[in-house]
């Protein structure tokens, strides 16, 4: 509740752009003085001037009126300046209120003591209503430039995180893959965990005739947001376009030519898609430079297939090859998006393709998807930094026996 | 990434060293306007020292070989090593870019 006020409060003072409106607090003990400082600030315009006579009162002043600075003597009854400083500094809402202390040329031993309990700066007495009036200013002015910082930041942390949520959103929840299961006789497991950043990975999955369950997995050059609405663009494309999705190679090819349209130069995808097809045991797939995939069986054999291939996006000139893989009962395959193998460790190792095989070989007699993609997660370098510094997808088939 | 320019009998090599990802695109495009600068005949990459490429990183080649074309320059890679070699053969960049090891 209280941070909800005060980014409430935040909101309200940074839209308002003029200084003029800031709430400033005067506090000492003689009254000449209160009214002598009053008055050069409104006489600058000032608009929203408050006093308190001791440092009681002006710690009270503080929680009620939230100042946006504060003019604070330090030679006070009931409690002086520095206690109302420490006080003011201890206090997590109001850490951040610039304080502009008054002291007497007398008191120049004091001057140290003052920036020591979190003063922001210092006018000297007598005052010199010019100099003040132009101290404050710079204050205010900086308070407010970090106000309108902080909110900008705050939009956009949360707008990339709705936009991260909608990404989510377009991958199969664990409803679909459980009724793809059923149909098919395939079961499948994804992790997927998102950067502080938007990302470009993309899977997803359809069923087609004969219990075959077609899977595509996809990852966009670059990341960030432009890497993010190419995933959109992915998946309305997967939607609309009449996309030959029996035939991997021409499936490839219509996504290529779709992608090759509107992707700039720089930007591709690497792509990979198959069809794990029941009646005959086999995995028909097509591949676009996709990190290489493992495919095993439970008896603990297994190889990282060729996924080579001009990434989609760069050429419409590009042909890409079907192959064709043995799926039979007792069979899985293992997918993964690049940051699995270019992420660095701490030692500034990445892990090799070939230790995934490994690690899916050692996993892969229990036949089941959790076990190999918590095999995979446990050897991933970056799997104790969060947020992780780039998307990870890991997807997992197995053929139920 | 790092980078010097050097000439050869032919045309201006540039000696790509250490990185070449997502944080490079401002340097890779400085180094390639240098080059261009200073061509006669072909650029030549020259990735013997580079030791990592990511996916941002291929995309800055092919920014590389698109420019070539359009302004009339060619553009060869020369000697990819270690995972520089197999990320360019996992993506055929051979097909759209001459590369030479």
């Amino acid at each position: 509740m209280d941070e909800m006020v005060l980014q409430n409060d935040v909101k309200q003072k940074a839209a308002s752009e003029d200084i003029s409106d800031a709430k400033i607090l005067i506090v000492d003990d003689l009254l000449l003085l209160r009214e002598l400082i009053k008055n050069y600030l409104s006489n600058e315009g000032f608009k929203n001037l408050y006093t308190a006579e001791n440092g009681v009162e002006a710690l009270e002043k503080v929680r009620e009126i939230r100042p946006d600075i504060l003019i604070l003597d330090i030679l006070m009854p009931e409690m002086n300046g520095f206690e109302v400083c420490r006080q003011i500094r201890a206090s997590p809402d109001f850490s951040q209120i610039p304080i502009l202390v008054q002291t007497g040329v007398e008191e120049s031993e004091d001057r140290l003591e003052v920036f020591k309990v979190g003063a922001t700066d210092l006018v000297l007495k007598p005052i010199n209503g010019a100099e003040l009036v132009a101290r404050v200013k710079v204050h205010l002015q900086n308070v407010f430039m970090q106000r309108r910082q902080a909110l900008y930041h705050q939009r956009m942390a949360s707008e990339l995180a709705a936009a991260s949520k909608i990404q989510s959103s377009l991958l199969p929840s664990k409803d679909q893959m459980r009724q793809a299961r059923e149909k098919t006789g395939f079961r499948m497991l994804a992790f997927y965990e998102a950067s502080s950043e938007l990302g470009g990975d993309f899977w997803g999955m359809r069923l087609l005739e004969g219990g075959r369950l077609a899977f595509f997995m996809a990852d966009f050059s670059g990341h960030g947001v432009v890497s993010a609405l190419n995933t959109f663009r992915l998946h309305t494309l997967l939607n609309q376009a009449d996309l030959d999705w029996d035939h991997p190679k021409l499936w490839m090819q219509g996504v290529n030519e779709h992608l090759c349209r509107v992707l700039s130069v720089e930007h591709f995808a690497t792509v990979f898609y198959g069809v794990l097809d029941p009646t005959n045991s086999t995995l028909h797939y097509s591949a676009a430079a996709s990190p290489p995939v493992v495919i095993g069986t439970k008896a603990g054999d297994g190889e990282l297939i060729d996924t080579s291939g001009l990434p989609l996006g760069i050429s419409t000139d590009a042909k890409y090859e079907q192959k064709e893989y043995p799926f039979a009962p007792g069979a899985y395959t293992l997918l993964y998006s690049d940051a699995l193998i270019e992420t660095e460790g701490e030692d500034g190792e990445v892990l090799e393709s070939e230790a995934v095989l490994a690690m899916a070989q050692e996993r892969s007699s229990e036949m089941d998807p959790d076990v190999l993609i918590n095999g995979i997660l446990d050897i991933y370098p970056g799997k104790d930094r969060r947020p992780l510094p780039d998307d990870l997808t890991l997807l997992a088939f197995v053929r139920e026996v | 990434m790092e980078y010097d320019i050097g000439a050869n009998g032919s045309g201006t090599v540039c000696h790509l060293s250490a990185d070449l990802t997502f944080n490079d695109h401002e340097a890779f495009r400085a180094m390639l306007d240098d080059a261009v600068a200073q061509a006669s005949g072909e650029i030549v990459l020259d990735l013997s020292k580079l030791e990592f490429i990511d996916s941002a990183g291929m995309g800055m080649l092919l920014v590389a070989q698109e420019r070539s074309q359009s302004e009339g320059w060619s553009l060869a890679i020369d000697k990819p090593q270690g995972q520089v070699q197999k990320m360019l053969e996992l993506a055929k960049l051979g097909q759209v870019v001459t590369i030479r090891s």
